[in-house]
């Protein structure tokens, strides 16, 4: 089992990817890291990276986050690669439990964030094809949003209430045993 | 969702959020709280992926008498249960006057119509793969129960196209040379539908029972045959995972003994292998004999004596758990017999039953 840092260490031999935000800023990751993002990973192929990889619906404050993200999963892919001689599902059966704990605890924490900032990290990874970023975010929603009443999830989204009293009571009226 | 301090998801990305809600509670909740959410959960491809991991449970019964009979279900269902109870259009008013999808039904119920007995049967079926349709759209078939000396009669509905056709159907003597020469056939029986297929028990003329498939994909008929062995005298076919199909059964020798019997689906398209016997169950005595209904949340759907549950007597639906060998009691004792269909809703009827 690799170790965070001579992941990094191996990965840094690889090419490197610069990638420019909304505001105009550049970040500079490894190939491994930006290719969890599928869309980079197509532009990658297609050759299309020279210069830079804008990215005009992302800005520097999300894309710093989503490529922490990144690089803490990219590690983990890494390590899969060095331990093994190909990725496969008995491999990652394997894998150190106490790796995927620190994942899990990775994750836990990253999730920490305001509900503006979350919902700009599902947009982002939406737009760069990210799976497990996208499952991880629209899963801390759903998880904030179990349980609660309209009232509740209301006040927790700002979300204004445009249902005419009429169509909210028929919805109440069908529904009715969703409250009880 | 838009605010100054939420940005806001395109409906898509609000799909993949509100589909991770573990339970349809906290949908219906969620429905209630904007035009927004109210959209997506209501869009027919976010129902169709709702009801694939929300699998329907039995709630009530529709008897063909009208009105809505509650299912006796755990409590949350039994909540679901009421609210069904009183927001359902049960008088049917939402369907439509009598069309085309049912002109032809009527002239066909008319033309084979035998000692003023009703022997059209009409269902819902799924719609087409190859037809372009919305998620609503739908099938009817109508297969007559009348004497049909030579082959099977079926017409199916389109809502895509609007229109009825025939379905071809093969003579009975190649279907099945047991089905040589059927003269009278007394009666069709208890319908089940899985894994997009329609199964139908009749008798042959040397009494010998056959199941009648009608595939609705490529909208064909064919015959399979019964376990070896037995004289079955009522089945009903379920789902048994991905490949394998089972049968619920009863024996005319042994009619308190129920069997599941399981076999490969290939197998039983290609006519080969043979029925396994996976469980047997003997149900209680009773006065009534039990007459099979289909299958619910897993359960088979049984008619029977309330004697054989408890010491009163009358007739009340009852549910078989064939993993527990279980028998519970669905509904409140019924005060006189009335034919039972499963609930309208094409969601729930259309799906599969499951063991």
């Amino acid at each position: 089992m690799a170790s965070a840092g001579s992941g990094d260490e191996k990965a840094a031999a690889a090419a490197m990817i610069t990638l420019i935000s909304s505001d105009n800023e550049k970040f500079e990751v490894t190939e491994a890291t930006a290719t969890l993002s599928q869309t980079i990973r197509h532009m990658i192929e297609d050759g299309c990276t020279d210069g830079g990889v804008p990215l005009p619906n992302v800005t520097s404050k999300i894309l710093a986050r989503v490529i922490e993200y990144c690089k803490k999963h990219a590690t983990a892919a890494a390590g899969e690669e060095g331990s093994s001689s190909s990725f496969s599902d008995a491999a990652f059966l394997e894998v150190d439990r106490a790796f995927l704990e620190e994942l899990e605890e990775f994750d836990d924490a990253f999730l920490e964030v305001d509900r503006a900032t979350l919902f700009d990290l599902i947009l982002a990874a939406n737009y760069l094809d990210i799976k497990g970023l996208l499952n991880l975010t629209c899963q801390k929603v759903a998880d904030s949003v179990k349980g609660k009443t309209p009232e509740q999830i209301r006040e927790m989204y700002n979300i204004v209430n445009d249902l005419t009293p009429e169509e909210e009571a028929e919805i109440r009226r069908e529904t009715q045993w969703a409250f009880e | 969702m838009a605010s100054p301090t939420t940005p806001s998801l395109p409906d898509e990305l609000l799909a993949e959020i509100l589909i991770l809600l573990p339970t349809l509670a906290d949908l219906d909740r969620a429905c209630a709280a904007c035009t927004t959410f109210r959209r997506v959960i209501r869009d027919p491809s976010f129902l169709c992926r709702l009801h694939a991991l929300h699998p329907p449970s039995l709630l009530g019964f529709v008897p063909s008498t009208g009105g809505f009979h509650r299912a006796v279900v755990p409590r949350h269902s039994a909540a679901r249960a009421r609210a069904l109870a009183a927001a359902g259009d049960f008088a049917f008013s939402f369907l439509p006057e009598p069309g085309p999808w049912l002109d032809l039904a009527a002239a066909v119920e008319h033309s084979y119509q035998i000692n003023g007995r009703r022997r059209c049967d009409l269902f819902l079926a799924p719609c087409g793969e190859e037809e372009e349709g919305t998620q609503n759209s739908f099938r009817v078939i109508c297969n007559c129960k009348a004497r049909c000396p030579t082959k099977p009669v079926a017409f199916v509905f389109s809502s895509v196209s609007g229109h009825w056709q025939r379905i071809a159907s093969p003579r009975w003597s190649d279907l099945s040379p047991d089905m040589a020469s059927v003269s009278v056939l007394s009666a069709l029986f208890l319908r089940s539908y899985a894994h997009g297929c329609f199964y139908r028990r009749l008798l042959g003329t040397n009494g010998l029972p056959n199941l009648i498939v009608l595939d609705t994909t490529s909208m064909e008929f064919s015959a399979i045959s019964l376990p070896a062995g037995y004289r079955i005298s009522e089945c009903a076919i379920v789902e048994l995972g991905e490949n394998r199909i089972g049968m619920f059964a009863a024996d005319q020798m042994e009619p308190y003994v129920l069997q599941l019997f399981s076999k490969d689906r290939q197998d039983l398209i290609e006519g080969a292998g043979e029925w396994v016997l996976e469980n047997q169950v003997t149900l209680p005595e009773s006065r009534n004999r039990y007459d099979m209904l289909g299958v619910a949340d897993g359960k088979l759907l049984l008619l029977g004596g309330l004697d054989a549950i408890s010491s009163t007597s009358g007739l009340c639906l009852m549910l078989l758990d064939f993993k527990t060998s279980q028998l519970y009691r669905a509904s409140a004792k019924l005060g006189s017999f009335f034919t039972l269909s499963p609930q309208p809703v094409p969601y729930a009827s259309l799906s599969s039953p499951t063991v």
